[in-house]
């Protein structure tokens, strides 16, 4: 383990909607922090073990993520004698993930199990109680609360980062072995075939990189929030989506005024609606602070549900809600359009279409009738595209520890693929070699170092 | 009554002995037959990749070897010339005569030091402190510490076929009895074996048939010491063998000590016999063979390559069926030997037996193999036994420092189930550990201990100051387009629009120094630059590379800063998984940085430890 680098983890086991916490240690965490953090006070300004209020922003869009509370603290007195962060976030499990993600995407590494306590203890600090704690927390990284599915999925990543591992140490070897064994009458490689071989393991790479998407949703659900004007029958549809009489419906417009989530298990996938309050124009501070709550959950769904009362459009009105959607969904196509009430309708044919755009899907749905509720989610299966990358990949990435290491495995690989390009001498490009086999190596649990030399002696005649 | 006592004049123990005299103690040398000090036992040559940097790093720490050799060398390359400075090592053919005399007169010439035939029996000891050796005749010598190094006489056996007879290595007798008085002592034994090539009679090979592999035109020295060797070099010559040989070979299996299973303990992977190569390698259909000069003053070629333990006829059948070797005499037959040796999580990073006070071990007793290897454990333990009797803090190198540094923590770390090899693969922070800074790293120490004279030490630190100063001017040296593009344009480079510094200019791939060399500045008749200008070419062109790796070793700094307790008893820790247990509590180690290099070790296991550590002093 290395502690000149900065990380960052979360560093409260993460249940249901509770509050989570994010930690960052190490030198960087203020500069990371004054990047991902808006208070009213500037992080350098800010006092050491003090509660600030303020926002997470994302520090490329400038956009608000969550209202967080954070607290500052100085090396000389923070649990790991370095410099520290906490940041109290309350938008429940997809949230805080996202937030760890933008932090790391800053800088820091993501920390191994019981690191934190490591660097206590290394710089000369560490509290007894939190020390137990640690070791918890190692168990319970062994017993890991996955479905059988997942599992075995997760048991088909390790063989997979396995070949990818071997692989690199097979490239690695031939290199090593032509700096070791010059008298050697041994095969050497062509530059060609090994920018070759390092772009396909780089593809395989990348496609279980990709996959964390499809894994997350695996593990923690797929978000789905209902949008819409005021009335056009959200609560209803939610109702409807999880089976239950859940929320209140009536024809009085703004029934809704808080945030109502719900979940349902479809095929080993848990979806999680989220019903919001209707959008109008702002009247009565409680009825803002709803839609403020809205636009939060606009933010952090995985999809969108825009609800049109097919008996009742009002094209401006319904645009609006769609261009704000689409303004947060950087996929259209994850922005699903019901058009709700068909019972009301004669010809649904004669329906006027608000949005047209090829990417969108339209769903004729009555929520009161139960008409239609299967092909919304259907819809919501097929576009997360989970089935589709579990058949492709048969892997998974459902962790965000693997994730990182895995991109930061394969930031290595295009290092290599540069070097070799560029015809930098072998003895350098051993960095990234030796980096990359570290990083893969992390997420199997083997780092042997003698593997390299294994490898060469079975693979090539050696000695004179 | 001694200072040191060093036993076995091998090249562990002649360093040992040279080192401990050196630094001013009362020294003495015994070892069994004066005529083989320094003996190379196998193959005529020093140097080679990784093997060239130790014997930089012993010459930097004032140690003999570098200067021998180029004394005794007969042909000198530098091997890897075709890549970065990092990799460069030196490699020499030496004449094995000169080279066992020129040692034999060094140590006769030092002050201090004395030298006496004997074969060490016994080591005595009191209360668990070595005190003394005892002579198979009986004499006794007294001395503050005993430095061990037996090479690979310890209960030698030597095989040709199924023949075997006790020796220490051909034409010579075995050391007996003293295994079995450390194993009363409680130190633990364990066998290796190791083989060599026949030796062949240069009149009857046909020469005109084989490829010359002459040495370099312009020899570069292996000792900081030496300004410049100008010297006739002998060449090397390569063949193969052929399918025919490897046939003959096979018929010889059922006679093969290492097929029938004679042989148990395991050789050295990197240096297989012939037999190992055709049956692991069976596709391969032939297999290079080296011919070396044994010395200026013999006919006799070592055939690099063709180590065996074959019998005599096939050894003879399967030779002749290579390529020039149709008519070759066998002078001496290859063998095979097993020896024993103490694994070497018994030692404590100063090469002082853990349960031993004042008894160091060095050499290929340790599980090492080769002279390189030898030596370097030999001077450790030489100043180290210096430094005990002192009672000064012992000294270590680090990871980061030293190839010594990386040999010595992966025998007492990983420890070895095969003779160990030093390979450049096996450090990590090789772009640091340079055949061509070793100086820069390690010469202070050698200053520090009188290894080094202050005139070296001043010249050394001229030639850093100077390369620093080349490496700055060439960031401060702006060069106008006019000046720098037709240089550019000469090797297809792409052209400047402005201003530029050389430095930018030197870290383009497609440029070398050479093309640069003439716009910086230096005092005339200086070669400095001449000789450091790899070393500046790589120190600018590949910096990002060597600040990743200075951070690395910042990095690891600090766990290795965390200590271990000596007391911790591992087995009493419940959550750490039970092969690791096993592990720390054979090798001990003294940080938790060293604990994190044990293999079985992982880092979870190292995270209880932590907890662990921090919750011990609670428990008493
Ligand atoms: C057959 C053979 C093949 C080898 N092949 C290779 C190879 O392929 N590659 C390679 O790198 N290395 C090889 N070696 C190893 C190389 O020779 C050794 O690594 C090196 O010589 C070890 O140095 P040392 O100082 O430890 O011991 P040695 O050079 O063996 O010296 C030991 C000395 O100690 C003396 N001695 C021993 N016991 C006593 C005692 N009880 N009392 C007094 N004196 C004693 C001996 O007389 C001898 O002078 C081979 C060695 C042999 C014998
Ligand atoms: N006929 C018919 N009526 C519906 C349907 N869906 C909802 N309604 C009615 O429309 C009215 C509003 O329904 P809600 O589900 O409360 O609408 P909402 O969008 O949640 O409204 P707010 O929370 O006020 O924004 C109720 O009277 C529902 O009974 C439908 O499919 N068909
Ligand atoms: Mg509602």
């Amino acid at each position: 383990m290395r502690t000149e680098d900065t990380i960052a983890a979360i560093s409260t086991p993460i249940g249901k909607g509770g509050i989570g916490i994010i930690r960052i240690s190490g030198k960087d965490t203020f500069a990371i922090a004054e990047k991902v953090l808006r208070g009213s006070k500037g992080i350098s300004d800010a006092e050491s073990h003090r509660l600030y209020n303020g926002y997470f922003v994302n520090p490329e869009s400038g956009e608000k993520l969550d209202e967080v509370m954070y607290v500052k603290m100085n090396a000389k007195n923070s649990y790991t004698r370095e410099d520290m962060i906490e940041i109290n976030t309350h938008g429940g499990v997809y949230l805080i993930k996202r937030l760890l993600e933008v932090v790391l995407s800053q800088g820091a590494r993501l920390a191994e199990a019981g690191e934190f306590t490591f660097r206590a203890f290394i710089n000369g600090r560490i509290d007894l109680t939190q020390a137990e704690a640690v070791a918890d927390l190692i168990e319970s990284e062994n017993e890991k609360s996955l479905k059988t599915a997942i599992r075995q999925v997760a048991g088909e990543l390790k063989n997979s980062i396995k070949e990818i591992k071997d692989e690199i140490i097979d490239i690695y070897s031939n290199s090593e072995a032509e700096i070791d064994f010059v008298e050697e009458d041994i095969e050497r490689e062509d530059k060609d075939s090994v920018i070759k071989r390092l772009k396909k393991t780089s593809n395989n790479l990348e496609k279980m990189i990709e996959s964390y998407q499809a894994g997350r949703y695996y593990k923690s659900g797929i978000k789905v929030g209902i949008f819409g004007r005021v009335n056009v029958g959200k609560s209803s549809l939610f109702n409807a989506l999880i089976g239950k009489d859940r929320v209140i419906v009536s024809e009085q417009p703004g029934t809704t005024r808080d945030v109502i989530d719900g979940e349902i298990e479809h095929n080993g996938l848990v979806l999680k609606f989220f019903d919001t309050a209707g959008i109008r124009e702002g009247k009565g501070i409680i009825e803002n602070e709803g839609i403020k709550r809205t636009k939060l959950i606009m933010e952090n769904s995985d999809i969108a549900v825009l609800v049109i009362d097919s008996d009742d459009i009002k094209k401006d009105e319904d645009l609006e809600v769609y261009n704000e959607l689409k303004e947060k969904f950087s996929e259209n196509r994850n922005v699903l359009i019901a058009y709700n009430k068909i019972d009301l309708i004669e010809d649904i044919a004669e329906i006027e279409i608000v949005i047209s755009n090829k990417e969108i899907r339209n769903i004729f749905i009555s929520a009161k009738e139960k008409i239609g509720i299967d092909k919304i989610i259907d819809a919501i299966i097929d576009n997360v595209d989970a089935d589709k990358s579990l058949e492709n990949n048969n892997i998974l990435i459902v962790n965000v520890r693997h994730h990182e290491l895995l991109k930061r495995a394969n930031e290595g690989i295009e290092r290599l693929i540069k070097g070799y390009t560029e015809k930098i001498p072998n003895e350098f490009l051993a960095i990234d070699f030796s980096e990359t086999i570290e990083n893969l190596g992390k997420i199997t649990g083997d780092v042997s170092s003698d593997d390299l030399l294994n490898r060469i002696f079975s693979k090539f005649c050696i000695g004179k | 009554m001694y200072d040191v006592i060093v036993v076995g004049g091998g090249h562990a123990g002649s360093e040992a002995a040279l080192v401990a005299a050196g630094m001013g103690c009362e020294t003495l040398l015994i070892t069994m037959n004066i005529n083989f000090i320094a003996w190379m036992s196998c193959n005529p040559a020093i140097g080679g990749l990784a093997k060239g940097h130790l014997v930089k790093e012993i010459d930097a720490l004032g140690g003999e070897m570098a200067k021998v050799i180029d004394r005794t060398g007969i042909q000198f390359r530098m091997l890897n010339r075709s890549r970065g400075p990092a990799v460069w090592s030196p490699r020499a053919q030496a004449d094995r005569l000169m080279y066992s005399a020129d040692v034999k007169k060094r140590i006769e010439n030092k002050d201090n030091l004395t030298i006496k035939e004997g074969m060490v029996v016994e080591i005595l000891t009191d209360k668990k402190r070595a005190v003394g050796v005892k002579t198979s005749t009986g004499l006794i010598y007294e001395g503050k510490a005993v430095i061990i190094s037996n090479g690979t006489f310890l209960n030698g056996l030597i095989h040709i076929g199924l023949k075997s007879y006790p020796g220490g290595r051909a034409g010579e007798v075995p050391s007996t009895g003293l295994t079995e008085n450390l194993n009363k002592l409680g130190i633990k034994s364990d066998r290796l074996k190791t083989g060599t090539p026949p030796r062949i009679d240069g009149k009857t090979v046909d020469w005109e048939v084989l490829a010359v592999q002459p040495g370099d035109k312009v020899i570069i020295p292996f000792s900081y010491q030496t300004e410049k060797i100008e010297r006739e070099q002998v060449s090397c010559y390569l063949t193969y063998t052929s399918k025919e040989t490897h046939k003959i070979l096979l018929g010889g299996f059922d006679r093969s000590p290492l097929y029938t299973g004679v042989i148990k303990s395991t050789g050295p992977r990197y240096c297989p016999s012939i037999e190992t190569k055709i049956v692991r390698f069976k596709d391969k259909e032939r297999h290079q063979i080296f011919l070396e000069p044994e010395g200026l003053g013999t006919s006799e070629y070592y055939v690099n390559g063709f180590s065996t333990s074959l019998p005599e006829d096939i050894q003879i059948n399967g030779l002749r069926s290579i390529r020039g070797l149709e008519k070759a005499e066998i002078k001496r037959f290859g063998y095979a030997i097993e020896y024993d040796y103490f694994p070497t999580y018994q030692v404590k990073y100063n090469l002082e037996l853990r349960t031993i006070e004042n008894l160091f071990l060095a050499g290929q007793i340790n599980g090492t193999s080769g002279y390189e290897e030898a030596a370097a454990l030999g001077i450790m333990a030489g100043i180290n036994a210096v430094l005990k009797i002192r009672n000064e803090k012992p000294f270590i190198l680090g990871r980061q420092e030293a190839y010594i540094g990386v040999l010595i923590d992966d025998l007492i770390t990983k420890g070895t189930d095969e003779p160990y090899r030093m390979f450049t693969s096996r450090a990590e922070y090789r772009l640091l550990l340079r055949q061509d800074n070793a100086d820069e790293r390690l010469m202070e120490y050698g200053y520090r201990f009188g290894l080094i004279s202050g005139e070296v030490y001043d010249n050394m630190k001229r030639k850093r100051e100077e390369k620093e100063r080349i490496i700055i001017s060439l960031y401060d040296k702006k060069v106008k387009p006019l000046e720098i593009n037709p240089v550019l344009e000469s090797v297809n480079s792409s052209k400047v629009e402005s201003t530029v510094n050389i430095a930018q200019i030197l870290k383009r791939p497609e440029i070398k120094f050479s093309d640069i060399q003439k716009f910086i500045e230096q005092e005339k008749g200086s070669d400095t630059l001449e000789k450091i200008s790899p070393q500046v070419e790589m120190e600018i062109k590949y910096k990002g590379y060597i600040d990743r790796q200075l951070s690395q070793v910042k990095q690891t700094k600090t766990l290795e800063g965390k200590k271990i307790p000596g007391d911790i008893d591992y087995l009493k820790i419940k959550s750490i998984s039970s092969e690791a247990k096993e592990k720390l509590q054979k090798v001990r180690p003294l940080s938790i940085g060293q604990a994190s290099r044990i293999p079985g070790v992982n880092p979870t296991d190292i995270s209880v430890l932590l907890i662990h550590l921090k919750n011990m002093p609670t428990e008493k």
